[in-house]
């Protein structure tokens, strides 16, 4: 063997019915990592204000939740949404969730990745808010806002603005994290290539094309998001270099 | 719940800790020497250094782990005709791979120490190296340490990555009963519960550190 | 853009420098054997009976006992000892293990199929079964037919099954067409039968045998359906590897002759084994087949 003696066959990234197979696992890793990064900076935002915030049981749920999601590995989450939640559900329950839920490894994925994702978006908004000067918060109180409007209109658009590269970092992270839903079945990319070369013996075109995506995302995103970082940075504030 | 099927399945789970530490050390140790080696290659002034060093560490951040394993068990033995065990393969995955998250720690560090202390070094007739490695290193190392530590417990994490390609660490041995026994809920708790022991008690040592630290610079 | 020109630059030398590792000749594993003193052979590791954890965490099975007896032949040929090195293997990573050299030989429960042959080689056929379906008993599936808009689990690694099952709902036999769910493995395959998520496991029967003996209630289940396909078995060999391909054939044949082979299945699958299963006529009329002169 070795590389001299391998017959390079990049049709099967395009030829039937693996191309096919190729697009499909391209967009699932795209359209999950989506939605479970929707989840995890809706639940993220919310931890973040909830540690923040001056009522103590919220601080205390908000910190217990950080501390079990950053002490365990994403991929025992993973198995406990997948293998190990639905039996909370009494049986007829179960049956019922496998009925309406068709892909339900799909979804444990996605609850998995975005609440695994969340703890650690709610750690940069903490530390987001907290950078944020007292003064902001006492000016925003006496206009008369009301906490919920404070937070709405004052701490998380700014403490948003504050923490966008970490916040990028971290999308990159849920993005590549998707990959290990392939462990309970979900056929993304990762998944599809190594799937295919379980019928063509092409693993090494079908990983090298992965790996392109994975880069060529992940580039894209961060090219883009630096453009954005240079609009919204707020004047008076240290610019993070390069 | 039945807490039986731990009991009964304790001695086999828990020697797969000791393969998991193995990995961890060895991801860990070598992580770091190989970061902060491509750390202080990226804040150098020489380009052929710079930026092969800076499109490694580009390029490993752009991918996740779980391919880069694949790689190195699957697809290199392919390409050089040459096998790779699995331990191998999936030490040397981690280290690479975490070098470039390693990195970006220590050149945080390094850009913190101010700039005096480098010209301080260089007056006082050391080398470049030789201030990087007696004067900057040992000043940004200290205030590496909470990121260092934070980043190693994920690391002790990531281990169970190497499930993949069979071995059988502590969560792939969790997973082999759960196969047999069917007794998901309880597996997968203990399994959460054991993690969360370790790491946070890797996170408290962070934390200690942190404080003694502080206290030592006041 | 100069620095990004660069980087890029950087990343394409990166990426060739890895490509362009030296390519080695692998040596004949006959002689590789006899210079290390090692052979490495992968078994399954979640496939009752052919190699599976048992309770106290030892791992046991017919493909395991059927590689001690080949450690023995070649302990006899060099006249030495020989160190037996085991390496789990699943559906999905059988065939890359071998292909890259990791492991000599591998001993599952693998179909030798044309297209396999294409990169791997095989030895003689030693094992002969047919794909049936495993479902709850009680259950409405009887037969391939009834799968229609049902989720069926398989191996996303047994490529001769999930063909098989293709060219069924191709035939239309399976009308509407079935959902296909891929584990990585038989036995999470099975945990998912158990806990509802699929409504059939579909692979060989001599597997379904298996997950059926080892459940919990074995009465619970039921193996249905007559055989979709027929399964030869052959141990993995890598390819251009002659003279340990005739080495690996004259030990099966000899174990076979010896009647060391009826042991072993009778260990496994006969009437009081571990996975009860009786042997068809044709694979009975397989291993007269195989029992060679010398």
């Amino acid at each position: 063997m070795g590389l001299l003696n391998y017959h390079f066959d990049w049709s099967v990234l395009w030829r039937a019915p693996y191309g096919q197979m190729m697009i499909q696992g391209i967009f699932t890793t795209v359209h999950l990592s989506l939605i479970a990064w929707g989840l995890a900076l809706v639940l993220g935002i919310l931890i973040g204000v909830l540690r923040t915030q001056p009522w103590l049981p919220g601080r205390i749920f908000g910190a217990a939740y950080v501390q079990i999601f950053r002490n365990t590995p994403f991929l025992v989450h993973l198995f406990f949404w997948y293998y190990a939640a639905p039996l909370i559900l009494p049986e007829s329950g179960q049956q019922w969730l496998y009925d309406t839920v068709p892909n339900y490894a799909y979804w444990a994925g996605v609850a998995g990745l975005g609440m695994y994702t969340a703890s650690r978006v709610a750690e940069q908004f903490r530390s987001g808010f907290s950078s944020i000067p007292a003064d902001q918060y006492r000016a925003a109180y006496a206009s008369g806002l009301r906490t919920f409007q404070v937070y709405r209109w004052v701490i998380i658009p700014y403490g948003f603005r504050l923490i966008l590269p970490t916040i990028t970092t971290e999308f990159l992270t849920c993005f590549k994290n998707s990959a290990l839903t392939m462990t309970i079945g979900v056929m993304e990319i990762t998944h599809t290539a190594y799937y295919i070369d379980s019928f063509t013996w092409h693993g090494l075109e079908t990983t090298t094309a992965a790996s392109l995506v994975y880069l060529t995302i992940a580039w894209t995103v961060i090219a883009v998001m630096g453009q954005v970082e240079k609009r919204v940075y707020i004047p008076g504030q240290i610019r993070k270099e390069g | 719940m039945d807490v039986d099927v731990i009991v009964r399945n304790a001695p086999f789970i828990f020697g797969g800790l000791y393969l998991t530490a193995q990995l961890a050390v060895f991801a860990i140790g070598g992580g770091l020497v190989l970061g902060i080696l491509l750390g202080a290659a990226r804040l150098s002034r020489q380009p052929w250094l710079y930026y092969p060093v800076s499109a490694y560490v580009h390029f490993f951040r752009g991918l996740p782990l779980l391919l880069v394993i694949f790689w190195l068990y699957f697809l290199i033995p392919v390409i050089t005709g040459r096998s790779l065990n699995e331990f191998a393969a999936a030490v040397i995955a981690f280290i690479v791979y975490e070098a470039a998250y390693f990195s970006e720690i220590v050149r945080a560090g390094i850009q913190s120490v101010s700039k005096g202390q480098r010209m301080a070094g260089l007056s006082s007739g050391l080398t470049g190296v030789q201030t990087l490695r007696h004067v900057i290193l040992p000043q940004a190392l200290r205030t590496m340490v909470p990121s260092l530590v934070t980043h190693s417990v994920v690391i002790f994490q990531d281990t169970s990555l190497a499930y993949v390609i069979g071995l059988r660490e502590f969560l792939r041995r969790v997973n082999l009963v759960d196969a047999r026994e069917a007794r998901s809920l309880e597996l997968y708790l203990f399994a959460g519960l054991v993690y969360f022991i370790l790491c946070s008690a890797g996170t408290f040592t962070g934390k200690r550190l942190e404080r003694k630290n502080r206290e030592r610079k006041v | 853009m100069r620095v990004k020109k660069r980087l890029a630059l950087g990343v394409i030398l990166f990426l060739t420098a890895t490509v362009f590792v030296c390519s080695a000749v692998a040596e004949p594993i006959l002689e590789k054997i006899e210079r290390t003193g090692v052979v490495t052979m992968a078994f399954r590791e979640g496939s009752v009976p052919f190699g599976y954890m048992n309770q106290k965490g030892e791992w046991i099975g017919f493909g395991l006992d059927l590689g001690y007896e080949i450690h023995q032949a070649l302990e006899q040929k060099f006249g030495k000892e020989i160190e037996l090195v085991k390496k789990p293997m699943n559906p999905k990573t059988r065939i890359p293990l071998v292909v890259n050299g990791t492991v000599d030989i591998g001993i599952g429960s693998t179909t030798i199929t044309l297209e396999r042959e294409k990169v791997i080689d095989f030895s003689l056929p030693y094992f002969l079964t047919g794909t049936r379906l495993l479902v709850p008993k009680d259950s409405p599936i009887k037969d391939f037919s009834d799968l229609a808009e049902k989720r069926v689990g398989m191996g996303s690694g047994s490529t001769a099954n999930i063909k098989g099952l293709d060219r069924a709902i191709a035939q239309g036999l399976i009308k509407p067409e079935c959902q296909k769910m891929l584990f990585e493995e038989h036995n999470k395959g099975f945990l998912a039968l158990q806990q509802g998520k699929i409504h059939a496991y579909f692979t060989d029967a001599s597997i379904l045998a298996g997950m059926k003996a080892k459940a919990e209630k074995p009465d619970d289940w039921e193996i249905a359906g007559r055989y979709l396909t027929y399964e030869p078995y052959g141990l993995l060999l890598p390819e251009n590897q002659g003279e340990w391909r005739d080495f690996i054939n004259a030990a099966l044949v000899q174990i076979i002759k010896s009647g060391k082979f009826m042991e072993i299945y009778d260990k496994w699958f006969g009437p009081d084994g571990e996975v009860p299963l009786e042997m068809g006529d044709e694979y009975k009329a397989l291993l007269k087949a195989l029992s060679f002169p010398d």
